[in-house]
């Protein structure tokens, strides 16, 4: 019960404030459509460098988790999901607003996110130490091929084609190894002073969610605003809609489960949460025809799975170093950023600093209900922000935030070039997930791998492939990418079969 | 449908082009040693490359390709390059100001000029102010100064 201990840390002013600010924003954030949570905690790691890294860290994870929430305010009101984990919530929530229940939706959407939430974050106190003793055991070998399994796992699972996906982690993998070698030092691929010391992390985080956005933001500028439909809020009870909202036990259980389930398996993501439960409480209806027309039940179950899966999509993050989703993959920039590397040195040495972030998270779950109730009336102003108005704040926050983390202009440009360019890849079918991943990942899985060759002398086969531990990870991989493949040519067949009729 | 199965084969082509120079890059190094994990990772990424050439050529992949309206995007882009050029001659300020100013203007829906001009030169003056206030004053970033601050 190490997490009770720090409870204590959570409310202290400076902690508390940061906390109440990170859910504030983050609601706003995640209210305005275009803005993803990924995209929010990349551009604020950079103001988190002045803090201490407990601060910090209350900061990113108050943003993810309120971010997570907002984003069904724009999807409930505009039919756009503010987040792409916020797609199932908009099948009902935007019909109830069409039906003059978007207060209700609304209360029911930060209601379900907080006990989802709750759900999440219990299962991430009780199973993360546990996992993170499992660590202990792995040497160079084993890290090496848990990391390349955090690649190919967000690569393949997080949809799209799995070549695709692979391409780009291994790309992710490669672009790590510009500056330095770890082991040699020496300097490697630096054709411009540009790249010298390598491409920082937040750089390309920055630039690879924040420029492909405002790409985007721009693209549909001038269209877009007149076609947009804003559903009218009415007044209703908040009392009403908690007691109706605790009433509903099935859908919630199905979607926190679900969420939770989900979280904690690395790479899957709040999309794929909110979907597979709104499909399990639709199936499981009584009146599964209701649903898509304006069911509560539907809201429900959506809004608590994608906030149950935040928690545990933390697990493998803090134990392993294998982000649950792509928003994790970022955090884990954080926690490398504050010097935190994961593994049990976070519950031993770091144990202030981590018991004090995952107790901010559990309380932020509760601040996210009260402001997201507070502020639910409000947040409508901040989906009417112009999208052109939008690209301008993303291009400014982006450069500020990559110029600041080294005070480099290089940087800077990196941020765009890099940027820049995965929108182009991103229109072909490339995702910046497993790109960034890799990128992150990069430095720990060459270093692992040139020890673990050290270590090997003549017999680097056998030390790679063999001991238990090495032979599960990389059953692990192959399962994942095969389980991919799979589910990736039945999408095929699927919208082949759709095309012909 | 000739054109869609041209087009994802000239993309599968360009991706394995990219592998190829990265392979080649990595590779061919004096100092192989130092150069192994990106020569390994770079020949991941040919071989991946290439499977992903053979599928499409054997049709064996879906469509995912969208379109971008470069018409509408290039002159943001050309907007940010540009803002990155000045950052060091007209100083942080003055470049988010002129970015934001030129973004706004060139975006922005409304179609009386005067209007704007003068909702342009708002946002700009409003965030320009805002960074200042965020970056110079709370967080203290020393950023590059030049014309006017």
């Amino acid at each position: 019960m190490e997490f009770i201990h720090y409870f204590g840390e959570v409310f202290a002013p400076a902690n508390f404030l940061i906390l109440v600010f990170g859910t504030i924003g983050g609601l706003l954030l995640g209210a305005t459509p275009g803005l993803s949570p990924t995209m929010a905690v990349a551009l604020l790691i950079p103001f988190t460098f002045q803090m201490d890294p407990a601060a910090s860290l209350i900061m990113l994870g108050a943003v993810y988790t309120a971010t997570v929430a907002g984003g069904a305010v724009s999807g409930i009101l505009v039919n756009i999901p503010g987040a792409p984990a916020n797609i199932a919530t908009i099948l009902d929530g935007h019909p109830m607003a069409k039906k003059g229940r978007a207060t209700e939706a609304l209360h029911y959407c930060f209601i379900s996110s907080f006990i989802g939430g709750v759900i999440g974050v219990l299962l991430l106190i009780f199973f993360t130490p546990p996992l993170a003793e499992l660590a202990l055991r792995f040497g160079p070998a084993e890290l090496f091929w848990i990391a390349i399994f955090g690649v190919t796992i967000i690569a393949s699972i997080g949809g799209g084609s799995v070549v695709k996906g692979l391409i780009a982690g291994a790309v992710g993998l490669w672009l790590s190894t510009i500056g330095y070698n770890p082991v040699l030092g020496e300097e490697r691929f630096v054709f411009t002073d540009h790249l010298a010391g390598g491409i920082h992390v937040i750089a390309a985080l920055i630039g690879l969610f924040a420029i492909p956005e405002v790409l985007t933001l721009v693209g549909g500028a001038a269209t877009s605003r007149s076609k947009v439909e804003y559903a009218e809020l009415s007044t209703h009870s908040v009392w009403r809609s908690f007691a109706y909202n605790i009433s509903r036990v099935k859908a919630l259980t199905i979607g926190s489960v679900v969420g939770s389930f989900i979280g904690v398996i690395p790479g899957a993501g709040g999309q794929i949460a909110g979907l597979v439960a709104y499909d399990q409480t639709k199936k499981m209806s009584r009146d599964p025809s209701a649903f898509g027309k304006g069911e509560p039940d539907g809201v429900i179950a959506a809004e608590s799975a994608n906030n149950a899966m935040v928690g545990p999509s933390l697990v493998p993050l803090l134990t392993l170093g294998i982000p649950g989703s792509p928003t994790a993959a970022v955090l884990l920039g954080g926690l490398l950023i504050n010097g935190l590397f994961p593994g049990p040195d976070l519950f031993t040495v770091h144990a202030k600093v981590t018991w004090t972030f995952i107790d901010s998270l559990l309380v932020g779950q509760l601040l996210m209900m009260i402001f997201g109730l507070m502020i639910a009336r409000y947040s409508v102003f901040v989906t009417r922000v112009p999208k052109h108005t939008m690209a301008a704040a993303v291009i400014v926050l982006a450069v500020f935030g990559t110029y600041s983390v080294q005070n480099s202009v290089s940087d800077v440009m990196v941020m765009l070039v890099l940027g820049t360019l995965m929108y182009f890849a991103s229109r072909i079918g490339f995702s910046a997930a497993p790109l960034v991943l890799g990128l992150i990942l990069g430095q720990l899985t060459e270093t692992n791998f040139l020890q673990g060759r050290m270590i090997a002398g003549d017999d680097a086969w056998g030390y790679f492939f063999a001991g238990p531990i090495n032979k599960i990870v990389i059953v692990m991989c192959v399962l994942s990418v095969a389980y991919s493949v799979y589910s990736e040519r039945g999408q095929i067949r699927r919208r082949r079969a759709q095309e012909a009729t | 449908m000739r054109i869609v199965f041209g087009r994802r084969l000239a993309v599968a082509l360009l991706v394995v082009l990219v592998a190829g120079l990265l392979f080649k890059v990595s590779y061919f190094q004096e100092n192989l040693e130092a150069y192994l994990f990106p020569a390994v990772v770079a020949a991941t990424v040919l071989c991946l490359s290439l499977l992903s050439l053979a599928r499409e050529a054997f049709d064996l992949c879906i469509d995912d390709f969208q379109p971008f309206p470069i018409g509408r995007q290039w002159p943001v882009i050309v907007i940010m390059i540009g803002g990155v050029l000045l950052i060091d001659t007209l100083g942080m300020y003055s470049t988010t100001f002129l970015v934001l100013l030129l973004v706004g203007y060139w975006y922005s829906p409304e179609e009386a000029l005067r209007r704007r001009l003068v909702q342009s030169v708002s946002m700009a003056a409003g965030f320009s102010l805002a960074m200042y206030v965020l970056f110079s004053i709370l967080l203290n970033v020393q950023v590059p100064r030049g014309f006017l601050i």
